[in-house]
């Protein structure tokens, strides 16, 4: 019997996850907040370790949709799930109800508001900017005037804003802050090629494919600064530079720098969008605050409540790599549910 | 005989089955967040009175925790205990305990 799938999400995780069931013959409904698909990949231009183009791949996920068997509803907020009958009604804040035989939760992440470490001067100094403003800036080719004169100028990356910070009430390891701000340190290097750029960073963890590699690049064939030391405080002087503070651990001395532009390196935090829904259903989370599955290392795409799955970040900090690879993963067993709930 | 002119060096290694770990479990019974600090520096950097000597809050607790020491009084009593260290550490480390800790103890023992 044909089922309906809700998908909440039209991020690579949800847009994967619809792909992957493209096959079955169950009817695939996904619920996206925006007026368009894509999630948090429209921001990139382009992608560590190898920089992909990141429309490039958005357009082949957007593409891989099937279209027999799958619908995308824009703008739509999820706000609440209640189980009945041994299914999952999905309610909307439209009033609109939607019956579901199994729902797969694909809500993504929030970025960190840099804000909240005010010492870090983000929204109070001009020249202070996230890593996902900086990403904004190669995507629209948007620099602010004063970085394009051609005059040498000095970058520094922050490193772990947000993250590994028990202040900020994150005590998790975003883990793709450090290969962005490789990669990023890498293409400003490139845009702007008489600048100088420095990382400050507690540990750098070049954990997957490729990573590695390309922070050695950043150092040997990009000159990139590599400082360890967090940074204390960011002080806006005159003319709009910045003074940043941080300890050279290596020589063991305090140090100050003065800067024209800091990129602070946001993490990963869970998805606010995500937070009514688990809180209807009383789904557990974890440690951090993300969705937590039945178990994490042989059910990391289930739940505990029945038909009820998750894909991507909602669960974990993941790379777009990952994402796509729990995507597929979750739609498996989302397949092997439905064929279940058949045979009973 | 001879005389080759041969004399054994003094190894600069920390010989860290040997270290003196009477400070840090003391330390460690009265403020164990001391034991939180993974050595980012963020305390040193914004020390005010790092940036006119050679104080370095990091290096105090990591010398805490292998036993180093010998000349610590000196270091401690260059700070001027006004708890900025403690705003910036992203682990919650009371670093102005510790160092409070430091003079209790080693007061007491120089008694």
């Amino acid at each position: 019997m044909n089922k309906t799938i809700v998908i909440v999400g039209g991020g690579p995780a949800g847009l994967e996850a619809a792909a992957a069931l493209g096959s079955s013959p169950h009817h695939v409904l996904i619920l996206e907040k925006e007026h368009n698909t894509g999630g948090k990949l429209k921001n990139w231009h382009h992608l560590f370790p190898n920089f992909a183009d990141a429309s490039e791949i958005l357009k082949s996920l957007e593409k891989s949709l099937p279209l027999n068997n799958s619908e995308i509803k824009y703008d739509c907020d999820v706000f609440k799930m209640e189980q009945m009958d041994g299914n999952l009604l999905v309610s909307l804040k439209s009033g609109e109800k939607i019956k579901a035989d199994a729902v797969l939760l694909a809500t993504g992440f929030d970025l960190f508001d840099a804000y909240k470490k005010e010492e870090y001067g983000h929204g109070i100094y001009k020249n202070v900017i996230t890593s996902s403003e900086l990403e904004g800036m190669f995507v629209n080719n948007s620099f602010p005037d004063q970085l394009k004169d051609g005059l040498p100028k000095k970058i520094a990356m922050v490193h772990c804003v947000g993250s590994r910070d028990k202040k900020a009430g994150n005590m998790h390891c975003s883990k793709l802050c450090c290969i962005t701000g490789v990669k990023q340190a890498i293409e400003l290097r490139k845009y702007l090629s008489k600048s100088s750029v420095y990382n400050f960073y507690m540990d750098l963890r070049m954990y997957g494919q490729h990573f590695e590699e390309l922070y050695q690049e950043a150092q040997e064939d990009y000159g990139v600064n590599f400082i360890r030391g967090r940074v204390s405080e960011i002080a806006e002087i005159s003319d709009g530079k910045l003074q940043v503070k941080a300890e050279d651990t290596l020589s063991g001395r305090p140090m100050k720098m003065i800067f024209d532009l800091v990129v602070l390196l946001i993490g990963m935090t869970p998805a606010t969008s995500a937070a009514s829904i688990a809180q209807s259903l009383a789904l557990p989370k974890s440690g951090s605050g993300f969705l937590a599955p039945v178990h994490q290392h042989i059910s990391a795409n289930e739940t505990c409540i029945p038909g009820l799955f998750l894909a991507g970040t909602c669960r974990e900090p993941l790379s777009l790599q990952e994402s796509i690879t729990d995507a597929r993963a979750a739609a498996l067993k989302i397949i092997e549910w439905l064929k279940l709930k058949d045979n009973h | 005989m001879s005389e080759w002119g041969f004399t054994v060096i003094q190894t600069n290694q920390s010989d860290m089955d040997q270290m003196d770990r009477g400070l840090i479990a003391k330390i460690g019974n009265a403020e164990p967040s001391i034991f939180w600090c993974i050595g980012c520096g963020s305390c040193s950097a914004t020390c005010t009175a790092a940036q006119f000597n050679n104080f370095s809050p990091r290096r105090i607790i990591q010398a805490i925790r292998s036993g180093q020491v010998k000349d610590i009084m000196g270091e401690v009593n260059k700070c001027l205990l006004c708890g900025k260290c403690q705003l910036v550490c992203p682990r919650h480390v009371n670093t102005r305990n510790i160092l409070l800790n430091v003079k209790q103890i080693m007061g007491q023992d120089a008694i």
